[in-house]
């Protein structure tokens, strides 16, 4: 019994200090975040906050405005305010085009690229797992992708596709194609389109998600037992049959693993747009056209001064997280039927 | 592009098969003095004496068509080359006539060969040299799907996430069976196997046996020309051992299937092989039935392997045709020339004899139900010797006896080789 007291004490004692980093910097956000999307009229002003210490939880449900003035009796600041508490963030948040346009922006991305990555990864690992002698150093290539720094790569993809030199481009002309306007504008009536841009940011996604996806699939195809192969192949079974019938079915586990957290991950899609649109969420033509709900978070965070702007980045944010906590319900609740552990 | 074709003609030969089945059955209807037909009939007629259930359950796999194929492998030889180039010869010059129908045992020490032998037949393994037979067809390059077989692993490779009737039904859909037969075939083998109340469990809710039983039936579902178990029951537990031999052992009956298992445990091999091959360092010791191996060992390999508690060895010499003992004990006369052996004794062939020429001091004694077990030791040697003795009650620890012997075994020393 001494002992486990013992690894109680040990245990917290090497948790403690994560503990007390995620209570300050992600359990309190997040509560922190809940709250704030409820408060309507809501002024951020940080700099008042920190002088007067004031935490808006203390005072939680009141009005409670710190003022100072100068010694003329002007207003030079106060603490941040809200007016009350309701819903009108997420009113707002759902009459605004660009939050809609965001989420129909995420939803596509999230809806073609996961499924084909993962697909795609499910077929590579399992050629890789097949082939013998040069295992070691396509493993090696398709990991390559993981270990370098996803702006970098957005850069490298946006200048492959940009302009008519691009090599995407060079290459479509010495075929003797016209060349597409795929993410920046070829004349003044030739900007990208729509599809052009997403198709661009999707293959990038995709391509950029492999490696660990790669990684995962091939680490579970090897701890696959030979046998399974070896019965198949006597009760002939064809390839094809050998890949849906043992091999998927086997690897399911980590399948749904991937799944899930490519599902989530991509619905965090940020950082992909704007690698790719040097720091936009489109082309120059339409700089929003492809604006992501992180991305639109972002934008009104960086507004955050002005009034109801934090508040609807909030909203915006709680959004996202009960689209993600829906989907993963669901995901996990097919999972329990489809997947055999 | 090759891979399709192949697997076409594999669909087409078996389409094929169902004809002639078919065309069989017919046969069988018509003319029942054919061929084939007596041969079945033989067999039904034998299997019905050993089992009486066997011809009402035979009546039941109606459709079961036996298939008593022989097995012959002639000079199979397998090396395996490790990283460094190291050869290893786990194979070496093997050749063996497994007779159609019957129940043969592989058996040997670990590391002997014998699942490698096991996974040549199946085609798992590509031989170095050597030929394997299935009757008249040479398969030695045919490719383990081709070659018609049912393989049951040590550990039954059942697909964790198919039931019971899915496992025995992937056999089937694999050579595209229509689905209603593919279920009534899965069945009746389950029938025969006796799991068919278990067809919708998963193999994790199954125990050891009833898995065991289950890879038997996808063995056996596709009807397969042999079928070869590989360490079948070293997976279970004392009491499931000798239940699931008797169940092999009768399945093998109801089926007629020649079958092919590898074991490492005499017991069971000698307890229900029709035939055992023993090998060792991959070459063939000797073919024979249980008993026959038992009484008439080949060489000193097979004499010490066999047995239980194990056969007494102990040095001798021949001299002017009379084998003798260390210590000059005259045991018989032998008509070879003088050299070096090796004198074997069964514990069971001993006997007390006042007249018996092998003198031995009594360590201690066991008394074992029916019988005694005398530990002792010959004049001259230090090796505790085993004697079992009936009618043994009055051997005391200490004592002094003389024994003679009902049988013996004579080898050379160097090779092994049995001179009488």
């Amino acid at each position: 019994m001494l002992e486990y007291k013992n690894d109680k004490w040990k245990a917290l004692l090497a948790l403690g200090p994560t503990l007390v980093l995620m209570a300050i910097f992600t359990f309190y956000p997040i509560f922190n975040t809940f709250f704030t999307s409820f408060m309507e009229g809501y002024t951020f002003n940080v700099w008042y906050d920190t002088r007067y210490a004031i935490g808006w939880l203390e005072h939680f449900g009141e009005t409670i405005v710190r003022t100072e003035y100068d010694a003329a009796g002007n207003i030079i600041g106060e603490t941040s305010t809200f007016v009350g508490l309701g819903i009108g963030n997420f009113v707002r948040l759902f009459k605004d085009g660009t939050f809609i346009k965001a989420l129909k922006n995420t939803a596509i991305i999230v809806i073609v690229s996961v499924p084909i990555s993962v697909i795609i990864a499910l077929l590579i690992s399992v050629a890789l797992n097949g082939i013998g002698k040069l295992q070691g150093f396509f493993q090696t290539v398709y990991f390559l992708p993981y270990v370098t720094n996803t702006i970098a790569l957005g850069l490298v993809f946006s200048v492959m596709f940009a302009s008519r030199s691009g090599l995407v481009n060079s290459l479509l002309v010495s075929l003797g194609m016209e060349p597409v306007a795929w993410i920046s504008s070829l004349g003044t009536n030739n900007n990208p389109t729509y599809a052009s841009a997403l198709f661009v940011l999707t293959l990038y996604t995709i391509w950029n998600g492999l490696a660990f996806k790669i990684l995962v699939f091939l680490s579970g195809l090897q701890s696959i037992d030979k046998q399974y192969y070896q019965a198949a192949q006597i009760d002939n079974a064809s390839r094809w049959r050998v890949f849906s019938k043992v091999t998927v079915p086997l690897l399911s586990p980590m399948i749904a693993y991937i799944t899930i957290t490519s599902f989530i991950g991509s619905f965090k899609t940020y950082t992909h747009v704007i690698s790719v649109f040097n720091g936009r969420y489109g082309p120059a033509s339409d700089p929003n056209m492809l604006i992501t709900v992180v991305g639109y978070i972002y934008d009104a965070l960086a507004q955050m001064s002005a009034m109801g702007k934090l508040a609807q980045a909030s909203a915006a944010a709680l959004v996202l997280f009960v689209i993600i906590l829906l989907i993963t319900l669901v995901q996990l609740w097919v999972n329990k039927k489809k997947v055999h552990y | 592009m090759e891979e399709k074709n192949e697997k076409k003609v594999g669909v087409e030969s078996t389409d094929k098969e169902k004809k002639s089945n078919k065309f069989l059955d017919w046969v069988k209807s018509v003319m029942p003095g054919s061929k084939k037909e007596s041969k079945t009939n033989e067999q039904t007629l034998e299997s019905k004496n050993d089992f009486p259930e066997v011809s009402e359950r035979r009546d039941a796999l109606k459709d079961f068509t036996l298939s008593s194929v022989e097995v012959r492998l002639q000079n199979l030889t397998k090396v395996f080359t490790n990283k460094k180039g190291g050869d290893t010869r786990a194979v070496d010059d093997f050749s063996v006539v497994i007779p159609g129908g019957k129940l043969v045992g592989l058996l040997g020490p670990s590391g002997c060969g014998k699942s490698t032998t096991l996974f040549l037949i199946a085609g798992l393994h590509k031989p170095t040299a050597g030929q394997i037979f299935f009757g008249e067809e040479d398969v030695t390059l045919m490719p383990p799907e081709k070659r018609r077989i049912g393989l049951v692993f040590q550990n039954y490779a059942l697909y964790p996430h198919m039931t019971v009737r899915q496992n025995i039904m992937f056999p089937l859909e694999n050579v595209k069976v229509p689905k209603g037969e593919a279920e009534r075939r899965a069945q009746e083998m389950a029938e025969l196997v006796h799991i068919g109340e278990l067809m919708d469990r998963k193999p994790s809710q199954l125990s050891g046996g009833q898995q065991q039983r289950v890879a038997i039936a996808r063995a056996l579902v596709k009807r397969p020309r042999v079928l070869l178990l590989d360490e079948p029951l070293s997976n279970l537990d004392a009491r499931l051992r000798l239940q699931m031999r008797e169940e092999i052992r009768r399945i093998q009956k109801e089926t007629g299937i020649t079958t092919i298992f590898v074991t490492h445990d005499q017991e069971e091999a000698m307890s229900i092989s029709d035939e055992i091959v023993l090998m060792n360092f991959g070459v063939r010791q000797q073919m024979d039935e249980p008993q026959n191996v038992y009484d008439e060992p080949a060489n000193m390999f097979v004499a010490k392997f066999l047995g239980n508690p194990p056969i007494n060895i102990a040095e001798g010499f021949i001299e002017n045709k009379r084998l003798k003992l260390i210590d000059g004990m005259d045991l018989e006369e032998i008509d070879t020339k003088d050299q070096k052996v090796y004198v074997g004794i069964r514990p069971e062939f001993f006997e007390i004899d006042e007249g018996g020429n092998i003198e031995a001091k009594i360590e201690f004694v066991e008394h074992i139900g029916r019988d005694t077990m005398a530990h002792c030791k010959i004049r001259g040697y230090d090796e505790i010797v085993r004697a079992i003795i009936s009618e043994g009650r009055h051997l005391r620890d200490g004592q002094e006896i003389k024994m003679g012997y009902r049988k013996m075994f004579v080898f050379n020393k160097e090779t092994g080789e049995r001179l009488k």
